[in-house]
């Protein structure tokens, strides 16, 4: 990692640490120092690809770096839309959580990804599906905490986070069809990965647009479509036909 | 003909008997059981699934004369009243994901059993019964049903019958010419003559790129095959797979993939793409919706669209 990048990433780590801290009390000011800290990372980036005169990303250290602008813009189109104080400090909080791992491990920033990830199309398909994540995860969230309250303070939050997320996460699939009609020559292949993501997709699709209307059972739905979304990121390796998964990338 | 009615919040009383008017989650559950237990059983007595385009897509197009036909023929039939239901559409989703979740923990390949097939056909089924039951009952303007998300999903799992690629995965050893590629039963000729002549891998990035030469009809081509970087030949698509140690340095792992009906899967490109604009556009208008109505009635959030 060049020294130019490294303190840049450390001024934008920097930046987002304090918009989290203030994003509860001075949510504009927050806002404001979120934004400039966008604008220093993009240039950051755009500091690595246009030398290099290529946008695939090469290195997995790149990746963490966009993770970390689709983060922090997520927050902040959020904050704009809800006017929520918190979104501020939450979503800062994830993007400094990136950025640290990209500069408390230096040597790992120019680990080569697997040829099979050197895609144009992996950036959008990655970061919409790790925003998806992270929206489902608070809209989960925030449906235990109101139906331990028996309360609906959060639900239009709820519902807010949890039809966004929907979205980035269909997205994220349709990209990865496209990429994987590029790859491999077909839209869909039954892969471990797909079929676990199609679960969850259909789980949430059934919460969002035809859910019990018991609320117990609701809750229940909303749980274990969490579970197969995180089982999904990080439990196929545990399936038998694990090896032949076409997103485990080796040799 | 009846809109989309749930009725898992009625109260039936206590002497409410299976099968007895209306149905409701007892008798989508035993729909499902009964579809599980009759795949599994046609699992073990018939042949392995092999069912294929052209045999798919003749059959979904059956399905949608035969759904349509029923929908404004028997309108009022309780099992047609129940396939346009909530409960319908829940029990065949969440039924159809707990059979994808199942096989997979078995270590079985969807496409491969009957109860999958059976799962699908049915939620293709309920869709088709609730698209047209939404076309009948438009409430909204035309450019809103048409990106209405169970509509859309239809579309995608509709299209997804027009699947006609065949895939086979081969090992290419170096120098070594074919213009057939081997299967368990019979050998399937190729349009062109491929030789590997060269693989190398590149070891600062990593990638793998098989040099292959295609001859066809006396002409010749040399051909830089990487990953993500397929290349095509007529209805024929390689793809860089892999490579795997050999006595000789590296064979490549090269997947042929011949896809004669391009039409169909661009059709099922598109209807991708209507599921993702009709989710974005639903959850667009009913948070927008929502929002404005918080703003007329600020003073409550328990605001509720239906």
């Amino acid at each position: 990692m060049t020294n130019f990048l490294q303190v840049m990433l450390f001024c934008v780590a920097g930046m987002f640490a304090v918009a989290a801290v203030l994003g509860y009390w001075r949510a504009r000011a927050a806002s404001y120092l979120l934004l400039a800290g966008m604008v220093l990372l993009a240039v950051g980036i755009g500091s690595i690809y246009i030398p290099a005169h290529r946008w695939v990303p090469l290195y997995k250290g790149e990746t963490t770096l966009w993770f970390a602008l689709a983060v922090s813009g997520c927050g902040y189109a959020l904050f704009k839309l809800n006017t929520r104080s918190w979104l501020i400090g939450i979503f800062a909080a994830f993007a400094v959580l990136f950025l640290l791992s990209n500069l408390l491990h230096p040597e790992r920033f120019f680990a080569i990804q697997p040829p099979a990830l050197q895609s144009m199309w992996f950036v959008p398909h990655v970061c919409s599906y790790m925003l998806s994540y992270l929206l489902l995860l608070l809209a989960t969230l925030f449906s235990c905490i109101d139906y331990k309250r028996k309360m609906s303070t959060l639900q239009f939050t709820t519902e807010a986070l949890l039809k966004t997320g929907f979205g980035l996460f269909s997205l994220g699939m349709v990209i990865g069809m496209l990429w994987a009609k590029e790859a491999w020559g077909n839209y869909w292949t039954w892969d471990l990965k797909e079929t676990w993501a199609l679960v969850a997709w259909l789980l949430y699709y059934i919460y969002i647009y035809a859910r019990p209307r018991n609320k117990t059972a609701a809750l229940l739905l909303l749980l274990v479509a969490l579970c197969c979304l995180l089982f999904c990121k990080f439990g196929l390796h545990l399936l038998p036909q694990a090896p032949q998964s076409l997103h485990i990338y080796g040799h | 003909m009846p809109n989309c009615t749930d009725f898992s919040n009625m109260h039936f009383s206590h002497t409410h008997k299976l099968w007895q008017r209306p149905w409701g989650l007892s008798e989508g559950v035993c729909i499902l059981g009964a579809l599980l237990c009759v795949g599994v059983l046609l699992q073990q007595l018939l042949p392995p699934l092999a069912i294929q385009f052209p045999t798919t897509a003749f059959a979904a197009f059956l399905l949608l004369a035969c759904c349509i036909g029923v929908c404004i023929v028997a309108h009022d039939r309780v099992g047609v009243v129940f396939l346009c239901s909530s409960v319908a559409l829940q029990t065949a989703v969440l039924g159809f994901a707990a059979t994808l979740a199942l096989l997979s923990f078995m270590g079985i390949s969807p496409t491969q059993h009957y109860s999958f097939v059976l799962c699908y056909l049915y939620l293709l089924v309920v869709l088709l019964f609730h698209s047209t039951d939404a076309a009948m009952h438009i409430k909204t303007r035309w450019i809103f049903f048409c990106l209405h998300a169970t509509v859309a999903i239809m579309l995608l799992f509709f299209a997804a019958a027009f699947h006609s690629e065949q895939t086979l995965r081969v090992r290419l050893q170096p120098q070594h010419t074919t213009n057939t590629l081997q299967t368990q039963t019979d050998p399937i000729p190729l349009p062109f003559t491929i030789t590997l002549t060269r693989f190398d891998i590149d070891s600062h990035s990593g990638q793998y790129t098989s040099h292959l030469r295609i001859a066809s009809l006396g002409e010749e081509e040399e051909v830089l095959l990487q990953v993500n970087k397929p290349y095509r030949f007529e209805d024929w698509t390689l793809t860089q797979m892999g490579y795997a140690p050999s006595a000789s340095g590296y064979d490549s792992i090269v997947e042929f993939q011949y896809a004669p009906m391009q039409l169909p899967l661009r059709f099922a490109l598109r209807a991708a793409l209507v599921v993702a604009l009709g989710i974005a556009c639903s959850a667009c208008r009913k948070h927008f919706l929502r929002r404005k109505k918080a703003k007329q009635h600020p003073y409550s959030e328990k605001i509720l669209i239906s």
